[in-house]
């Protein structure tokens, strides 16, 4: 009885031990119920990785069509439990051409072209490696076409232990003489 | 015949005052011209002649202009490649051409509206209006000869999203 209650309660409740038991008393292992194995616990687990923050920078033609996408995100956020931070616009670019309307002279008459691109930047604070994986994955799947994501990931990380000490003054005095 | 004698006498100049005040047009002198300034070039492209009869029908694409573009009209091909910073433009383009000329050629007459290009993450997205002129077993075959022949050639899945009609009026905008 003890050892169902220990499998329904989750992996991250298991010690190592009380597993490698289980697994070696003959218990069912859930394949053999037709389920998906579970992933190896004895295989070293990378801690997840944490952000400050995600930026991501949408590009697009249409604005009407940017303007629902972000919509879209921050429902997305909302129902994953993702904290939104702010949303802003970038200003627009217009690349404009000016071509000779004729293939061969008539340089004085030209036909002028103009590619529109807006842009919309969201940022979403504070999320786990798994969390930002699985909210990017189902986002981008769900892109529309016309519309380029851009993903910026900020960590934290100490600082370096090089720097993070102060250098021996013993070095310092020998250089300066 | 007097008149006529005394006329050939006369210097062009006062022979064509003379015509002017008698109120005849003077015979032109043989010459051919040429252009010495740049041609009026008047904008013609994407606008169709309007006939006598008025039978010659439009579709709402056809019937706008295009300056109409992002106003009344919409766009045919969706993709990433013109934005700022954005990658293979020419590629895209490129495929695009090949996209519509390959259709054209495989459903003949069968489009009635323009072929809508969509591309999304790495799949390309291809839909328009057919009539119905064919059985459907015929229309599945060619649905699945241009999804595989084109997968092969472009190297990325491509899905033809097809919308049928019975009669070609149902595209008809206006008849000029």
């Amino acid at each position: 009885m003890s050892r169902i209650r220990l499998i329904q309660l989750g992996s991250s409740c298991l010690s190592k031990a009380n597993f490698q038991n289980i697994c070696s008393s003959g218990f069912k292992a859930p394949a053999a119920r037709g389920l998906q194995v579970p992933a190896d616990p004895t295989r070293r687990q990378r801690p997840d990785l944490l952000y400050s923050r995600l930026e991501l920078e949408l590009r697009a033609h249409d604005p009407a069509v940017l303007d629902s996408y972000v919509t879209f995100l921050q429902q997305a956020a909302r129902h994953l439990g993702v904290t939104t931070g702010k949303l802003w616009e970038p200003p627009r670019h217009y690349q404009r051409l000016s071509l000779l309307k004729s293939v061969h002279i008539f340089a004085k008459h030209k036909v002028q072209y103009e590619a529109r691109t807006y842009f919309r930047v969201l940022e979403l604070l504070r999320l786990t490696g798994s969390t930002a994986d699985t909210y990017l994955e189902y986002t981008q799947r769900m892109l529309p076409e016309g519309i380029a994501m851009k993903v910026s990931r900020h960590a934290r990380e100490s600082l370096p232990e090089h720097l993070s000490q102060r250098p021996d003054q013993s070095e310092s005095d020998g250089k300066s003489a | 015949m007097s008149f006529i004698e005394s006329t050939v006498t006369m210097s062009y100049g006062k022979v064509s005052r003379l015509l002017k005040v008698l109120r005849i047009a003077p015979p032109e002198p043989p010459c051919r011209p040429i252009h010495l300034t740049a041609a009026c070039s008047k904008v013609s492209s994407g606008r169709y002649k309007v006939t006598r009869s008025k039978n010659k029908p439009l579709t709402y694409e056809q019937a706008n202009p295009p300056h109409y573009l992002f106003v009344r009209k919409g766009f045919n091909s969706f993709n990433t490649s013109n934005l700022k910073d954005g990658v293979r433009p020419s590629e895209s383009a490129m495929e695009d051409m090949f996209i519509r000329k390959f259709i054209s050629g495989t459903w003949h007459n069968m489009f009635l509206s323009e072929v809508i290009i969509k591309r999304q993450l790495n799949m390309i997205r291809i839909s328009g209006i057919v009539v119905r002129n064919i059985l459907p077993r015929k229309m599945y075959f060619l649905i699945g000869y241009t999804e595989e022949m084109l997968t092969n050639w472009l190297q990325c899945p491509v899905k033809l999203e097809l919308q049928t009609t019975d009669s070609r009026e149902d595209v008809v905008f206006k008849y000029i």
